[in-house]
């Protein structure tokens, strides 16, 4: 029952909550139970908030007891955020020596917004080192499907906790692909919302103009209820939308008959582990019996993307860390530092010529989308690799997701399928200016179709 | 190092050094090949963008007009 528990969905702990099955408490505890379990192996977790958790779980389950119902559809859940959130009284460390003692006097405002909605807050998950660097302090976060591989980064903590049954629903931030990268490797969902759907306020920035913070889960569903509990406008982010909200819940069982999807006829589908392009041929094929027409679009600039997108990242990276690189430039790791020092050395000049690219390349998906309801393309061209490769001399894994940093489109990844070593494969989807809904909508119907997103790792046989 | 790399280096470390950012030779060699890396990647860009795109003024992705709060620099 724990391990059903901890592999709940969220809508289906909520059914249970509801019907008093169980209780916030005995969902927390089957989590708390796993991760004392695995986090050692995994290192999902930077900081655990089990005592926390607990007080949170009791208050939660009282609460719905007194009150005779729930707050709404997320209360009594437990969630995990990404260590580069601001969270009231819980420490926050990016991963980072510079920051091993912070602990903020404020939450991220979607992170209030889901303890409003009446989450528990069940820890903070592993990093790379602000989000673009080093692992040295609490671990590398490995792959679930295979311990020796990389969980992928920067939210891999996030991801790799969903796969393995050590959190229930997450967070994560995303500048290039961080958020779908490690929910690629590891099997689970993950959405990059529109730039300026989800508030920024509160997340250790890494590049103003690419950040997203966005939902992780399980399943698409999970994703869209979080969603619901993140999204909305914030006064106290300048670059958020005051777009109106829909229950991205509604209307996910429409199906996509009729629904027109792009496949681009370059870089996207070039290049691809063998493996990789079978489960997105097969993918394809599924989308098309589902009642979805496949069109080809083009991209042209879609090779083109990744070094202006590098330089701006790395440029407004510098910006933002240059003073404390100049007095605790040590403190950080090499990886990072060199990295986000390598932002120094662009010119004003460049920094506009990546501007241009940016603006042709956003033109050219608007273009795109003016004619299909979604872009469908691989997450990444690999499945996970191994760790010592990410110590060493990484591939870019942003080779297909930094694309809608850049042009600000929601993007989501969805499991369709796994290698013959047995590593899960992504699918990205791309759509319009604010319309996760129908993103929601195609994965939904896709995952209805397929096992993919039921199958588990053999985790007690891996960290054994 | 070929002269060429040699003179990206120095400049890299001069910039860096301007900048306040202590770099060490080990750290020089990974941020000359980042650099130079992505400049040509901005290169080839360029070259395949059709005509001058006009980056509008407070230029922020995406947000539509309508749509969006008051965005910094709009």
């Amino acid at each position: 029952m724990d391990c059903d528990l901890a592999y709940g969905s969220l809508i289906r702990l909520g059914r249970l909550l509801d019907q008093r099955q169980v209780s916030p408490v005995d969902i927390v505890r089957a989590l708390l139970e796993r991760i004392n379990q695995y986090n050692g192996r995994l290192a999902s977790y930077i900081t655990v908030c089990g005592d926390a958790a607990l007080e949170e779980a009791r208050a939660a389950e009282q609460e719905i007891t007194r009150a005779g119902h729930r707050r709404g559809r997320l209360h009594g859940l437990p969630i995990a955020h990404k260590d580069v959130s601001l969270t009231r009284g819980v420490r926050t460390t990016a991963h980072s020596r510079c920051l091993l003692d912070s602990v903020p006097d404020r939450d991220a405002t979607y992170v209030r917004r889901l303890r409003d909605a009446g989450m528990i807050l069940l820890g903070k998950t592993n990093t790379t080192e602000f989000a673009c660097g080093t692992m040295d302090l609490f671990g590398v976060h490995r792959n679930p499907w295979d311990l020796g591989r990389y969980a992928g980064g920067s939210s891999g903590g996030s991801a790799n906790a969903l796969a393995a049954g050590l959190a229930v629903a997450a967070t994560g931030s995303d500048t290039g692909g961080s958020i779908r990268v490690p929910a690629s490797f590891c099997g689970v969902v993950g959405l990059k919302p529109t730039y300026g759907r989800v508030s920024r306020n509160g997340l250790l920035p890494l590049s103003w103009s690419m950040d997203h913070v966005g939902p992780m889960a399980r399943t698409t569903a999970d994703c869209a209820l979080l969603l619901n509990g993140m999204a909305g406008h914030d006064p106290a982010d300048p670059t958020s939308a005051s777009a109106p909200v829909p229950d991205f819940a509604d209307g996910l069982d429409a199906g996509i008959r009729g629904m027109v999807l792009g496949i681009p006829r370059q870089h996207f589908y070039e290049g691809l582990d063998p493996e990789v392009d079978a489960a997105l041929r097969g993918a394809l094929r599924e989308l098309e019996s589902l009642g979805a027409r496949l069109e080809p679009v083009d991209l042209p600039l879609a090779a083109h993307i990744v070094a202006p997108g590098g330089i701006l990242i790395m440029a407004e990276a510098f910006g933002l860390h240059a003073a404390r690189l100049r007095e605790r430039g040590r403190e950080y790791g090499t990886r990072t530092r060199r990295r986000i020092a390598s932002g120094a050395c662009y010119t004003s000049g460049e920094y506009e010529e990546a501007v241009r690219v940016r603006v042709a390349w956003t033109h050219q998906v608007g273009a795109a989308l003016g004619r299909v309801d979604a872009i469908v393309t691989p997450t990444l061209p690999q499945p996970a690799f191994p760790v010592e490769t990410q110590l060493g001399e990484p591939p870019d894994t942003s080779w297909g997701t930094r694309h809608f940093n850049m042009s600000g489109h929601p993007a989501l990844t969805v499991p369709c399928g796994f290698t013959s070593a047995g590593l899960p494969v992504g699918m990205q989807l791309a759509g319009r200016y604010f319309d996760e809904a129908s993103l929601f909508r195609i994965a939904h119907a896709y995952e209805q179709a397929t096992p993919w997103h039921t199958r588990r790792p053999a985790l007690a046989a891996a960290a054994a | 190092m070929t002269r060429d790399g040699q003179g990206r280096a120095d400049q890299i470390r001069a910039e860096l050094a301007r900048q306040g950012i202590a770099a060490d030779e080990d750290d020089l060699a990974v941020i000359v090949k980042i650099v130079a890396a992505n400049r040509a990647g901005l290169e080839r860009a360029r070259a395949a963008v059709r005509g001058d795109p006009e980056v509008p003024h407070g230029f922020v992705p995406p947000a539509p007009p309508g749509d969006a709060a008051p965005h910094a620099g709009r």
